[in-house]
């Protein structure tokens, strides 16, 4: 019953201007194989958005993945003395559905930042992710959370280690009763209760939750985050977005590879975040590289499904000539019509199966009349 | 028709419940309860639109988008492992998954458990936590004649009074989780819609807040 979204670009030719996009502010183009050794993703299992993973074994008898993610692919090969390192991909991901039994190609663009971050390199890389969703349609939302603010919070309120991943995923499902009934079983206080609830509340437009935050900080290094969100929603409503930003909490990825602002882009008619994003320190620290990183992934695949097509014709024009034409030109007439942007389809005879818009008959004398 | 709110019900008595609450609160829409045989109905004056769907598809329809909130119960929304929000507990159609036996018996230590069940997925994430090997015989219906058959040795199911697991010679063992209608929705049309859907909410849980007095 969702509006099917008409005005969506088709992927094909989305793809080369989000390229443009991002070289235009120094991305360089990252291309890789489709393979990767195996150990990579079962040592980082839980950065991975599906885990079921596509294996294959080559000639020498190695276990090999077909990539279900670009992010870990290009972090495992940053080496310090190369930062800072920008750039940007174009590539299928592999995935198995092992509840339907089906693998899937699903292709995905996305850039990605290594190396010292300030709010700047954030900002270019959220004005990035804004841009590209305006590119496919003006009709997007981007939803803003922070990993290392809400954990602070967390801990704060006294949610203990091990009830932590409980409270990340009941804050991601907005689920506040659950979220009570977590926090009495760990004997919370009630206002730690009513501050930990506020983290799934506080929502909706930008300056108004942001406003809002400012009430859960309650020490250095949460005022330090919020401050950043701060900066961060200045940046973007300067450039006129703030009313396509907003603050969502329940917007989260795994703790232990995202430590900062995470975000997820979402259109208008499509079910599910088509752009999902992250500052991740904690995985490049994992490949003994200290530094800092963030980017974003655009899922082209879910646009495909999302865009219906304006097919109804095959054509703009339906030519038909005789035998005595010349074909020269005949094709000359075609090329007229390219040019003008117009599809032409010429042939001797009607065919029953092409849709056309309008018909014209073309005669030997080099004339065209339109029917 | 991007600022209607879309709401999938799920058919039967749990729904009618959900509807008038949802009538009382100002969501109503009159041809919904008119025996009418249209699909989707719609109220422009609250921008409401409605549709029926069988209980255990509300989720489904949410997660894709089709409807931006509905009423699924939890044990639905365990079993799918649905990527939803859950906005509120209503209350409505309380009850527990439970493990459950032949009454006497206990579940047994020495082997593979055999468990009948309509929710493997429930049964297997709450025995794989315990580190039990189990052998799922997944079932549609007449849950409880299975231990009675032999045919396993637990199963796992809602159990709401417990009096039909009685009149069987049978008990509950233990409870798994408690069971409840819940309000859910799309994260996506969240995002779009987050005034109009917490508008809805907040209406939502006063009433019910206020009825639990």
């Amino acid at each position: 019953m969702s509006p099917v979204n008409t005005s969506l670009k088709r992927d094909e030719d989305l793809i080369p201007i989000l390229r443009r996009l991002y070289e235009s502010y120094g991305y360089k183009r990252f291309k890789m194989s489709k393979f990767e050794e195996y150990d990579l993703y079962l040592e980082n299992k839980a950065f991975l958005r599906n885990a079921n993973i596509i294996t294959v074994t080559d000639p020498a008898g190695r276990l090999l993945a077909l990539k279900p993610d670009i992010t870990l692919s290009i972090v495992k090969n940053v080496r310090e003395e190369a930062l800072p390192q920008k750039v940007y991909y174009s590539e299928n991901i592999y995935l198995a559905d092992s509840e339907a039994g089906e693998i899937k190609e699903a292709k995905q663009i996305g850039l990605e930042y290594i190396g010292k971050l300030d709010t700047r390199a954030l900002g270019e890389i959220l004005l990035l992710a804004a841009e590209s969703l305006e590119n496919i349609d003006s009709d997007y939302k981007i939803a803003l959370s922070h990993m290392g603010f809400v954990s602070v919070i967390i801990d704060n309120c006294g949610i203990p280690q091990k009830a932590k991943n409980k409270a990340i995923a009941l804050i991601s499902e907005k689920n506040s009763h659950g979220l009570r009934a977590l926090a009495s079983e760990c004997s919370l206080a009630e206002s730690d209760t009513e501050r930990l609830c506020c983290l799934i509340s506080v929502c909706g437009s930008l300056c108004k939750a942001i406003a809002d935050t400012k009430e859960l900080v309650c020490d250095s290094v949460s005022e330090e985050f919020y401050n950043e969100l701060v900066e961060l929603s200045d940046i973007v409503s300067g450039f006129g977005l703030e009313d396509k930003f907003i603050l969502d909490f329940s917007v989260l990825n795994d703790v232990n590879y995202y430590n900062g602002l995470v975000f997820q882009g979402f259109l208008s008619g499509v079910p599910k975040s088509v752009l999902s994003g992250g500052r991740y320190d904690n995985l490049v620290q994992r490949f003994g590289c200290d530094t800092s990183a963030a980017g974003f992934a655009v899922y082209i695949d879910l646009l495909r499904q999302y865009t219906r097509l304006d097919d109804e014709y095959d054509c703009d024009i339906l030519m038909l000539y005789s035998a005595d034409c010349n074909a020269f030109d005949v094709l000359l007439k075609q090329k007229e019509f390219a040019n003008e942007g117009k599809c032409c389809m010429a042939f001797l005879e009607e065919p029953k199966a092409i849709k056309y818009r309008t018909k014209a008959v073309f005669s030997a004398d080099g004339s065209l009349k339109y029917e | 028709m991007n600022d209607y709110i879309n709401i999938a019900l799920p058919k039967g008595r749990l729904g009618e419940k959900v509807y008038a609450l949802l009538e009382s609160i100002g969501y109503g829409c009159p041809e919904l309860m008119g025996g009418s045989r249209k699909l989707i109905f719609e109220n422009p004056e609250n921008k409401v639109r409605y549709f029926w769907a069988k209980p255990s598809d509300v989720a489904v329809y949410v997660e894709r988008g089709a409807a931006d909130i509905g009423v699924a119960g939890k044990d639905i929304l365990l079993e799918a492992g649905s990527d939803v929000y859950e906005l509120c507990d209503l209350g409505f159609g309380k009850c527990r998954m439970a493990v459950a036996g032949i009454k006497g018996v206990r579940i047994p230590t020495d082997k593979t458990i055999r468990v009948a069940t309509k929710f493997p997925k429930i049964a297997r994430d709450y025995f794989a936590k315990q580190s039990r090997d189990i052998e799922i015989i997944k079932l549609n219906g007449s849950i409880e004649i299975a231990p009675l058959l032999d045919l396993s040795d637990v199963i796992v199911d809602i159990v709401e009074t417990g009096t039909t697991l009685k009149e069987n010679g049978l008990e509950p063992y233990e409870t798994i989780c408690p069971i409840s209608a819940r309000l859910i929705a799309n994260k996506a049309a969240y995002k779009f819609k987050s005034d109009s859907i917490n508008e809805l909410l907040k209406a939502t849980v006063d009433y019910i807040s206020e009825n639990r007095k």
